[in-house]
């Protein structure tokens, strides 16, 4: 084209060529449908083996591979050239492209050759173990799609009994504990030295009860449980002339190590976090809870992969009515994949309209107990490391578990802090904003006459001054996450600095506004729940338009409205705002910390099977103290 | 048959004091005033013992019908055609206080805080608050009251307390006032014109049933006209009695007077988020009392269809009164006599009724 | 839950309609310009002179001080304006000032002497029903113009004129030269039939150390703050002086009483907290004084009585605690029988000025400033029979007695006075 440029023997037809829209199928080898509407017609026209249209790119992601492709490729390109010219022609119109498009559909596609893949798992649904190790051996090369998926490994092996019994191993790479494979394998092949082992399903028996050190051994004769436990880090034994499988367990892959926790931290306290394992976080909670009651169920979500997720509560306490309904809930989940327990979250909470969440997630494996000892479930979503504890109010979700390992003066200090830095966060720009638009009487006059004097150089209305300010805050914000490293932090304290000094000093905002949006700033980080400061980082915004539209009135407007739609959700049943709205017996850890010897009695509103957490008389050294006294 | 939830005790008392102190917001307390002179707050009491009396009458009442609410009963006891005519009474006092209350809230607003709003628009803030509360419904509205309640009552105290420095008790003497007749007739059969015992006896289903009913009426207005005492004692004591019954606005003005050194005054605007959010409370209440009572009167499933056109109602209603002196005026010569109709009179004619037809019944058989 | 979306969504709709609309009412601050202070004198051509004292917000945020308005504009502007009512005049102020005039800061209201005396019933009428006037602010009254006041009246301390007037209201405590009366008690006052107005005096003083003389020359002379308004001899410094107040009967200012005057009536009150008194030397053969710091230890006792035919009899008891401060003489009035004496001494003058105050407001004034009409209300039932006593007219024939109690408690840091050699 460079050179037709030079030539100068370009004409306009060609220049349109170039500069319209072409298709490259070479290199995407395939086209996807974008629209809905357009899957549904390619859909159609598939189903009376209609052309595919190039414009809506019609297509399948499994292309028919090879040379004649290729070459067709080439033919609609070509052909696409031409129906370009003449698109321009025509003025772009959407009429005549059609037309050309529905001429122009000369390529048509087979309908994709049912993988392998798909129909052995449909074999794996109900198949059966065969004897045969070949026949074994095929299915799992069609289920696995072997030999180009080179994660599986098949071994060959011959147990050392003294007729030797052939054998294979199946297992994926990367998923299993090494050491313990070649225990097993030593077992196996030096070791075994069996007489005249069995032959049938009696060999199983005798390889799972005399041979094989495995601490998880299960015997099935399904494919699809030989799947399932293979995909989750075990090794499968197939013997020869039996018809089932030894599913041992080992499970061995890469994983984060128990680490502090990131997003919840504190100075009092236990210092683990959960992590992205499921087992390593059942196991982290059991630590905590030693006790035969804590029961962990395990569910699975997901119709293509299925992802673990298990429900724990303590039997003796939990109500079983709300362990029903969470079980209820989750088995509820039609979905393909769940990646985190976040997605989970928003599956089965209560009010996904409503800004306040009404779960907890936490990374915290002592809040979590805490939460299981009051009679709450916990649900741990494998590969997530926050766990949900439901019922959650937002009492709840102010709390951070330090402050009852505190003594209580410090706890109720921090709490009511903290009641003051919740207010603040999502009402103090709303705040400033009515009272400098529509209020100026209530400020003290030199106040007011600072404000006045400051604001007197600031080119904007303030309006527009709050919502800068605030923006660059939520900008620094969201940098300061985004940026990778050690200069998150630098960039959030460098961020505010540099901006809200320079900004001062070329008199875009008032220095009043910056300490303001500083301190709301500081307000909401200071909320320990992240969902609940997000809730809160909204409800500013809100407060500052009606702020701005109606003054202190629009700021009652809003409170009324948030109380009203606040108080009415529920999570799992119970109130969110209990224990003041509704009322119901407070307990000694609500907002006020009552020293521990007062935390006589579990929430009464999760209905827990026994509600009294000590006996009234909690410090029994004190009576034997005074016994002695006496 | 509507479903409406339910609330605890403690819930319902706080509901009714805080929709009962709603008026002292508005110019009632100027009227008050001017009935009583320096003894303004001495009409309470009398008004407290009217209330307690009309409490107990509706609780005995309810008590024969220990699964019906006031709207029910009055039908059967009265028939479908008397009944329903003293229903219409009960729904359209509702109607007129959440429109007059609506009116006179959006009016004070107006005067206080945002002088170049259009009415119609404070009006409609109001109303929408209104709908939005009774639209979620009266457990809502419960909870929404039982969490602010610290705050307006907190809010109230602080105010009394940072007027004790400017407080006088000789302004309380001479100590009857405009005389005895004054006070303890005129003055309390108006400040016994509440609209809680009927709004009680509505909502007696969703409070826990008949049997509780005694006990969280007495308690809530015990609270509330302790409350009135208490806030018209320190008015009477800060403000000499001429010059409150000029005040269009007494509560208004009381805070406006904080004075507390050079940083402590001015915060009267914090008292305008207060007496919104109970304004608002108490205009939801009323509309949701209308809603309920004429949900009952018809027999239809849910109360919630109805609330759109009555809000509408309200608000055509609510911008009828020409002026502000106007809609104060309605509310002193019409509703505070009309409330005594659905609160006392209605109740005591059933309860007449009631003995009569046992009687004939009794001597039928 | 599509209860929630409607909600959600009518709310949303309600603030889009609320926006749209604009935002009624709502004012930049740099929109508006604050009155801090109002004069009123009597016009020449029309009924009122309004003057004004706007505040200059960039001068007191002092950002960027080496800025523009150098030598130019202070802390304040000051206009003034013929009028024929008060707040409409403010609009004619807007035609020069250019941003809206607010009354919501205003800290004072400095009503002229010669207005005082026509009568301020249908001046204050006229304000106190403005939304933008608050109850909290002072009122003066002005010996001479108030605009001359206020044009006079030099800041030396202070970079926000408002700080002053809140300053006045504060030192009233400190000396008690002066009572500060509050706007809406003020008010009140006007509006009450059982006590009479009265505001502290301000005025500017001309002239030199020697022009005026005390304003009551009788008596013992040895007293402190016997000046009115103006009259105190300072030199140097703001020429702006407060002390005395101006006595109201009803709505009309008539008469004038001293700083010293103010003491005794604010001490009848109850209201005196701290202030240094001057007594003459009992003991001491010179003209010696002593020096005290006077405090009221609580409230007086009023005690009133009315006999059938509707005579009045009062009887106060005042109760003071002074300290000494300073003894020039040198006598030792630590000890216990000297301290009788002076104790004795402080409570006669005291008595003394009080007698003396009461009798001019009976006789000069016929004004109960003073509020012993709140005690005598007690004795009615209603307000009908304390209405138709018409106290205010009784107050001049009432019989007052006041008694003062002094205990000095304290003799300061030396608990001892030793004779000094030489002399």
């Amino acid at each position: 084209m460079m050179i037709a440029g030079r030539c100068g023997t370009i004409n306009l037809k060609k220049l349109l060529q170039i500069i319209s829209y072409q298709e490259n199928l070479d290199t995407e080898g395939f086209v996807l449908k974008e629209t809905m509407d357009e899957q549904q017609k390619t859909g159609k026209e598939d189903q009376g083996q209609a052309a595919a249209d190039n414009k809506q790119k019609t297509g399948e992601e499994e292309q028919k591979t090879g040379a004649d492709v290729r070459k067709e490729d080439g033919k609609v390109e070509q052909q696409a050239g031409k129906d370009g010219q003449k698109q321009v022609s025509g003025g772009g119109d959407e009429g005549a492209a059609g037309q050309n498009n529905k001429r122009r559909s000369r390529r048509s596609f087979r309908k994709p050759v049912p993988s392998s893949g798909t129909s052995a798992q449909k074999d794996a649904g109900d198949g059966r173990i065969s004897a045969s190790l070949e026949e074994n051996r095929r299915v799992i090369a069609r289920l696995y799609g072997l030999p180009e998926n080179k994660d599986v490994i098949i071994r060959d092996f011959t147990i050392n009994t003294v007729p030797p019994v052939r054998s294979f191993a199946v297992f994926i790479d990367g998923l299993t504990d090494k050491i313990i494979q070649d225990l097993l394998f030593q077992a196996l092949m030096a070791f075994a030295g069996q007489a005249s082992p069995p032959g049938g399903e009696k060999l199983v028996d005798l390889v799972k009860d005399r041979l094989l050190p495995g601490n998880q051994i299960m015997v099935t004769a399904s494919f699809r449980e030989f799947l399932d436990g293979v995909n989750y880090g075990g090794t499968a034994l197939f013997l020869e002339g039996c018809g089932k499988v030894l599913l041992v367990e080992t499970k061995g892959w890469e994983h984060r190590t128990v680490d502090r926790p990131q997003s919840e931290q504190t100075v009092n306290g236990p210092q683990e976090a959960f992590t992205e394992t499921l087992r390593t976080n059942t196991a982290l909670l059991r630590k905590l809870l030693k006790s035969e009651q804590l029961s962990t169920e395990l569910l699975t979500v997901g119709s293509r992969i299925k992802t673990f997720v298990a429900v724990m509560y303590l039997r003796d306490l939990a109500n079983p009515a709300l362990v029903d309904e969470v079980k209820r809930r989750i088995e509820g989940i039609k979905v393909d994949y769940l990646a985190d327990s976040g997605i989970l979250e928003q599956f089965i909470e209560d009010h996904p309209y409503n800004l306040n969440p009404t779960v907890l997630a936490t990374e915290r494996p002592d809040r979590v107990a805490s939460k299981i000892i009051e009679g709450k479930v916990a649900i741990l979503v494998d590969g997530s490391p926050f766990i949900l504890v439901v019922p959650s109010t937002m009492y709840e979700q102010l709390h951070t578990g330090e402050e009852v390992y505190r003594r209580w003066q410090f706890g109720t200090y921090i709490r009511y802090l903290r009641t003051l830095t919740f207010l603040a966060s999502f009402l103090l720009p709303g705040l400033y904003i009515s009272l400098v638009l529509f209020h100026h009487e209530m400020l003290p006059t030199e106040l007011l006459l600072a404000i006045a004097g400051n604001r007197e150089r600031v080119p904007f209305p303030s309006i527009m001054e709050v919502l800068m300010m605030e923006f660059a805050l939520e900008f620094i914000r969201e940098a300061g996450l985004r940026v990778p490293g050690i200069m998150g932090t630098t960039i959030g304290i460098v961020g505010a600095l540099i901006l809200g000094q320079a900004a001062v000093e070329a008199n875009i905002v008032s220095p009043i506004l910056v300490i303001l949006v500083a301190v709301t700033g500081l307000a909401s980080f200071a909320i320990p729940y992240y969902s609940l400061a997000f809730t809160t980082r909204i409800y500013r915004f809100i407060y500052i338009a009606l702020g701005a539209t109606l003054g202190f009135f629009g700021i009652s407007i809003g409170l009324f409205i948030q109380v009203l739609l606040t108080s009415n959700l529920k999570s799992f049943g119970v109130p969110y705002l209990v224990p003041t709205g509704p009322r119901t017996s407070a307990g000694a850890d609500v907002v006020t910390r009552l020293p521990v010897f007062f935390h006589e009695s579990r929430p009464d509103y999760v209905n827990p099977q026994d509600a009294t957490r000590a006996p009234k008389v909690s410090r029994t050294w004190l009576k034997r103290d005074r016994g002695e006294r006496r | 048959m509507i479903r409406e939830g339910s609330f605890g005790p403690a819930e319902a008392v706080i509901l009714l004091a805080i929709s009962n102190i709603a008026r002292f917001f508005l110019p009632y307390p100027r009227s008050l005033a001017e009935i009583g002179g320096t003894a303004a707050w001495l009409t309470l009491p009398g008004g407290l013992v009217i209330a307690l009396a009309g409490v107990y009458v509706m609780s005995v009442i309810l008590n024969k019908y220990p699964d019906k609410t006031i709207i029910e009963i009055t039908e059967e006891v009265f028939g479908p055609v008397l009944g329903t005519v003293f229903n219409l009474v009960t729904f359209s006092f509702f109607l007129a206080v959440g429109a007059l209350f609506t009116r006179e809230f959006a009016e004070a607003m107006i005067i206080t805080a945002l002088p170049e709003t259009p009415v119609s628009v404070v009006t409609v803030a109001f109303l929408a608050m209104g709908l939005a509360g009774a639209y979620l419904g009266i457990e809502a509205l419960a909870r929404t009251s039982r969490l602010s309640y610290l705050y307006v009552l907190g809010g109230i105290a602080l105010l009394l307390l940072a007027m004790v420095p400017q407080c006088d008790l000789d302004n309380l003497f001479p100590l009857l006032g405009r005389g005895p007749l004054q006070i303890f007739g005129n003055g309390s059969l108006s400040t016994a014109a509440v609209t809680e015992i009927i709004l009680a006896a509505v909502l007696v289903q969703a409070m826990g049933g008949a049997g509780k009913f005694r006990s969280i009426g007495f308690r809530a207005m015990l609270i509330a006209y302790g409350l009135g005492v208490a806030l018209m004692v320190t008015l009477s004591m800060t403000v000499h009695y001429q010059s409150l019954a000029e005040f269009t606005l007494p509560f208004y003005t009381l805070a406006r007077q904080i004075y507390l050194g050079r940083f402590f005054q001015r915060v009267e605007a914090v008292f305008v988020i207060i007496w919104s959010v109970a304004g608002a409370l108490k205009i939801a209440l009323t509309l949701y009392g209308a809603t309920v009572s004429l949900t009952r009167l018809l027999k239809l499933p849910d109360y919630r269809p109805l609330l759109w056109p009555l809000g509408l109602v309200m608000f055509i209603i609510s911008l009828l009164p020409p002026d502000m002196p106007a809609s104060g005026r309605l509310d002193l010569i019409i509703l505070r006599p009309f409330a005594l109709i659905p609160n006392y009179l209605i109740p005591v004619l059933v309860l007449v009724f009631y003995w009569l037809r046992g009687r004939s019944r009794r001597a039928g058989s | 839950m599509p209860a929630v979306r409607i909600l959600v969504l009518s709310l949303l709709t309600l603030m889009a309609v609320l926006t749209a609309g604009g935002c009624w009412g709502s004012r930049e601050t740099d929109e508006v310009a604050y009155i801090l202070s109002i004069g009123l004198d009597r016009g020449e051509q029309d009924r009122f002179l309004v003057t004004i004292s706007i505040a200059n917000p960039q001068n007191i945020a002092g950002a960027g001080a080496g800025g523009a308005v150098e030598g130019g504009l202070g802390s304040s502007v000051i206009m003034s304006v013929e009028s024929s009512a008060v707040i409409p005049s403010l609009n004619l102020f807007d035609t020069s000032v250019a941003r809206q005039l607010s009354l919501l800061h205003t800290k004072a209201y400095i009503i002229s002497e010669e207005l005082a005396r026509e009568g301020l019933h249908d001046l204050l009428l006229s304000l106190i029903r403005y939304r933008e006037l608050r109850g909290t602010a002072l009122v003066l009254v002005s010996r001479g113009s108030a605009r001359d006041f206020i044009e006079k009246n030099k800041l030396l301390l202070e970079l926000s004129p408002t700080k002053q007037f809140e300053l006045i209201r504060k030192l009233t405590g400190n000396h008690g030269l002066y009572a500060s009366t509050l706007f809406q008690h003020f008010y009140n006052d006007l509006k009450s039939l059982s006590v009479e107005g009265s505001t502290p005096l301000v005025a500017i003083r001309e002239g030199g150390r020697g022009t005026a003389g005390p304003a009551s020359g009788d008596g013992g002379g040895h007293v402190l703050g016997d000046y009115e308004a103006g009259e105190v001899p300072i030199t140097g410094g703001n020429p702006a002086q407060i002390i005395g107040n101006a006595v109201f009967r009803g709505d009309r200012m008539v008469g004038v009483i001293g700083g010293e005057e103010a003491r005794y009536l604010l001490m009848l009150q109850g209201k005196f907290r701290w202030g240094n008194l001057v007594v003459a030397d009992p003991l001491a053969a010179g003209p010696a004084v002593v020096s005290l710091v006077v405090k009221q230890a609580h409230s007086p006792k009023i005690r009133t009585e009315i006999d059938p035919e509707g005579n009045v009899a009062i009887d106060v008891d005042i109760y003071l605690e002074p300290e000494i401060i300073g003894i020039m003489s040198g006598i030792d009035y630590e000890t216990e029988e000297n301290k009788a004496v002076l104790e004795e001494t402080v409570s006669f003058e005291i008595q003394r000025g009080c007698q003396e105050l009461i009798r001019r407001t009976q006789e000069e004034f016929r004004s109960d400033i003073i509020g012993f009409g709140k005690k005598v209300k007690h004795h009615f039932w209603t307000l009908s029979a304390w209405e138709e006593f018409r106290w205010l007219e009784h107050y001049p024939e009432a019989e007052v007695n006041v008694t003062v109690h002094s205990r000095i408690r304290r003799t300061g840091l030396q608990l001892k006075t030793m004779p000094y050699r030489g002399g």
